[in-house]
């Protein structure tokens, strides 16, 4: 064990030691006694990992009665760019959508599922799921692999029931709130504290959603710019998502490609 | 034929040696279209007839040819459910023969297997032969090309040329008389669309309509169904033939 | 002496491909589609086979190109294969798998593998050009079941060492010399760097008008009679020796 590295370095003194040399296997009880266990080393078998972060950034900002979607298109393997032009943002109703960053298989997985299952609500009941039904269902969608969760970090964006502008957050797996404004991914840490200032956020006593459409799209799409420039992950393009009473409306602007 | 008791399933055999339940099944086929499969110079054409039951019935979805592999084609008749239900059976064979072996389908063993399984059906009291004749067209890499019938009982053999059904003895006799092993694919094709149309003379008055595969040099040994404007333009020419015929003999 | 605990070994999946196939290139050009790999098939470092194909044709409209592990992507072709004569044998005059569908096709399949911790191990390049609309389509799937389309497509090393030269050559209206000269200069540079290269290429051709083409394989050449190898000595070499 001492001798590990020693061959192969050209040096005597191994500055690596502690770090490449194996612990000593403890006994199987969890080190409560001194016995030293000398079978195989129980570890997880697979060098596969199933999960890679492709990164990006997402926005939403709640409305009067709009909601304002901003993300930027490009997803990212390591330091790689896998494409500028890749598309955040799914609709699922006419009042609703959904925009995730995290793992791009797994969200276009969750997404296509959640497509599934706002046509099977459809079909039984003859109208579109609420945006408050979409969110509990994303909850529970999303805790039912709890245990191998979807690699997704999601907003729900969409008009409630008085036709005011609203957006749930999400973590990986289902806990959510509902929220004025929200960001999630590689810049959610650049952006939050920007909306924070331009926004009232949510825990405030008087809530109060953002007024002016142009003024909110104007700061989503600067937020994005912002993130763009210190967040490597996110750049590209920024595309806009409005939801308001008619319908859902998306536009893509380019921003800085490097 | 009376069974006398021996004819409930065909578990048992009947003192004189048979099993009924096989020979009702061979009169299902008998009494219902007939298929042809025959081997030419260069291929196989297969081919059956059918009578329009139902004017309101869409043409061409009444389908009784069926493409097994890529280059394995077959034709059925009796009951056709069953017989599609055979051909599913081949087609799961022939996918699983060449999961596991990496080539296709040698046709000796696809037929061989089919012909296994319609005996299967035939030797417990739970179940019921096929009610349906197989006849299929086959080319693999080992043996060329074949042509096999598999029959109710679950006998199946290799043949030149072979057919059953209600027409079955006038469409052999007409296989035999002219010599097929000398005559390419696309000259076969009008003379068994004749023999198609003659068996079912009797049937003259229904609206008939026939129906043609080929597998041959020309298609690269695929098996190719012959698309409906094709089948229908041979039909009538067939026809008018044959009503030539009558009058020259009237 | 402690009695010895037998632990049960667990299911065992691919936990590291074995023989691997380096990076596979794709992209558009003015007629259609062109995808290219080396022939090379490693193990480790060793050059297993030298002369394999990593590439083949899905239907008369649509071809694949594969990195990564060579026996899932042999996998992967029967699977496609049993799909296409699926279609082709109904005889129904129509064909329902259009390139796409066989891009989207390995994209679940990959995911779903990946669900069962148990992947296959390919980084893939689906190209083709439909017979009908002449419409081109050129997609990238990774063993996560990642889908990327684009206009120019890597897998693997070649994405780190080619990604900027295809960029600043691509134009969609590259002819087919271009496209071809472009693939071979990503290629050679692949040869000198990437120790699990070679220099024979094999690249499929996606045309409306000829279908696919999987062509023979061809060795592009290699220059090494520069100045800098041929000088390049111990004495540009210095080990990192600490306290010495």
């Amino acid at each position: 064990m001492e001798t590990h590295m020693q061959n192969e370095n050209y040096t005597n003194v191994n500055i690596f030691k502690n770090a490449f040399e194996h612990p000593t296997p403890k006994a199987l009880d969890g080190g409560k006694s001194d016995k030293t266990y000398y079978g195989p080393v129980m570890e997880h078998a697979s060098g596969f990992n199933p999960y890679v972060n492709n990164q990006g950034t997402t926005l939403a900002i709640a409305g009067q009665d709009f909601v304002m979607v901003a993300a930027d298109t490009r997803i990212s393997s390591g330091f790689n760019i896998l494409s500028r032009e890749h598309s955040r943002t799914t609709k699922l109703t006419e009042k609703c959508v959904i925009t995730s960053s995290g793992m791009v298989a797994d969200i276009e997985n969750l997404h296509k599922l959640l497509i599934a299952k706002v046509k099977t609500y459809e079909r039984q009941f003859k109208k579109s799921p609420s945006t408050e039904s979409l969110a509990q269902l994303l909850g529970n969608t999303l805790y039912s692999r709890r245990f191998m969760p979807f690699y997704a970090f999601n907003l729900l964006c969409g008009l409630d029931a008085k036709g005011q502008g609203c957006v749930y957050g999400y973590d990986a797996i289902g806990s959510y709130d509902k929220l004025t404004y929200g960001v999630q991914g590689s810049g959610s840490q650049l952006g939050a504290p920007i909306l924070d200032n331009q926004f009232v956020g949510h825990n405030f006593l008087v809530k109060q959603l953002a007024q002016s459409l142009q003024e909110t799209e104007d700061t989503a799409k600067d937020i994005i710019n912002s993130i763009a420039e210190r967040d490597i992950y996110t750049g590209d393009q920024v595309e806009l998502v409005l939801v308001d009473q008619n319908g859902v409306h998306i536009k893509r602007e380019p921003i800085r490609r490097d | 034929m009376s069974g006398t008791g021996f004819d409930y399933e065909c578990s048992s055999l009947s003192p004189e040696g048979r099993i009924f339940q096989i020979e009702y099944a061979e009169k299902a086929v008998e009494t219902s279209s007939t298929i042809v499969g025959v081997r030419c110079k260069d291929g196989i054409v297969l081919g059956t007839e059918k009578i329009v039951v139902n004017k309101m019935m869409v043409p061409g979805t009444d389908k009784r040819i069926y493409s097994v592999h890529p280059s394995a084609g077959c034709v059925v008749n009796g009951l056709v459910p069953d017989g599609k239900s055979l051909m599913f059976r081949a087609r799961e064979e022939a996918t699983q023969y060449e999961k596991m072996f990496g080539i296709r389908i040698p046709g000796n063993n696809l037929a061989e297997r089919l012909g296994m399984r319609a005996q299967l059906n035939t030797v417990y009291a739970s179940q019921r032969p096929y009610g349906s004749t197989l006849i299929m067209a086959t080319h693999d890499h080992i043996k060329g090309m074949g042509l096999f019938m598999v029959e109710p009982s679950g006998s199946c053999f290799e043949y030149y040329g072979c057919a059953s059904g209600r027409g079955k003895q006038l469409a052999r006799n007409e296989i035999e008389k002219k010599n097929f092993r000398e005559v390419s694919v696309n000259e076969a094709l009008p003379l068994i669309a004749k023999i198609l149309l003659k068996s079912q003379e009797e049937m003259k008055e229904k609206k008939q309509e026939i129906e043609l595969s080929i597998m041959s040099e020309e298609t690269g040994y695929k098996h190719k169904i012959l698309d409906r404007a094709f089948v229908d333009h041979l039909a009538a020419k067939a026809a008018e033939e044959i009503e030539n015929e009558q009058m020259d003999m009237a | 002496m402690e009695k010895i605990v037998s632990v049960k070994e667990p299911t065992m999946h691919t936990q590291v491909p074995v023989n691997i196939g380096t990076s596979v290139f794709g992209l558009r050009y003015k007629d259609g589609i062109m995808l290219a790999a080396d022939t090379a098939v490693s193990y480790g470092s060793m050059k297993k086979s030298k002369k394999s194909t990593r590439m083949a044709s899905l239907s008369d409209e649509a071809a694949i190109a594969c990195s990564g592990e060579m026996a899932d992507f042999q996998e992967l072709q029967k699977i496609l294969k049993e799909k296409r004569e699926g279609d082709e044998i109904e005889n129904d005059g129509a064909t329902f798998l259009k390139p796409r569908d066989y891009f989207n096709y390995p994209s679940r399949l990959n995911y779903q593998r990946r669900m069962k911790m148990d992947p296959l191990w390919n980084g893939s390049i689906v190209g083709g050009v439909r017979k009908d609309t002449g419409e081109t389509f050129l997609g990238m799937v990774d063993l996560y079941g990642t889908k990327v389309e684009g206009n120019f497509l890597i897998t693997g090393l070649g994405a780190h060492y080619c990604q900027v030269l295809m960029q600043n050559a691509w134009r969609p209206d590259l002819s087919e010399e271009e496209a071809r000269r472009l693939i071979e200069d990503c290629m050679r540079v692949m040869f000198y760097r990437d120790k699990k290269a070679t220099d024979e290429i094999q690249i499929t051709k996606i045309t409306q008008a000829g279908g696919v083409e999987v062509e023979k394989s061809y060795r592009i050449g290699s220059e090494w009679k520069l100045e800098f190898f041929k000088n390049m000595t111990n004495e540009f070499w210095r080990p990192i020796r600490i306290y010495q």
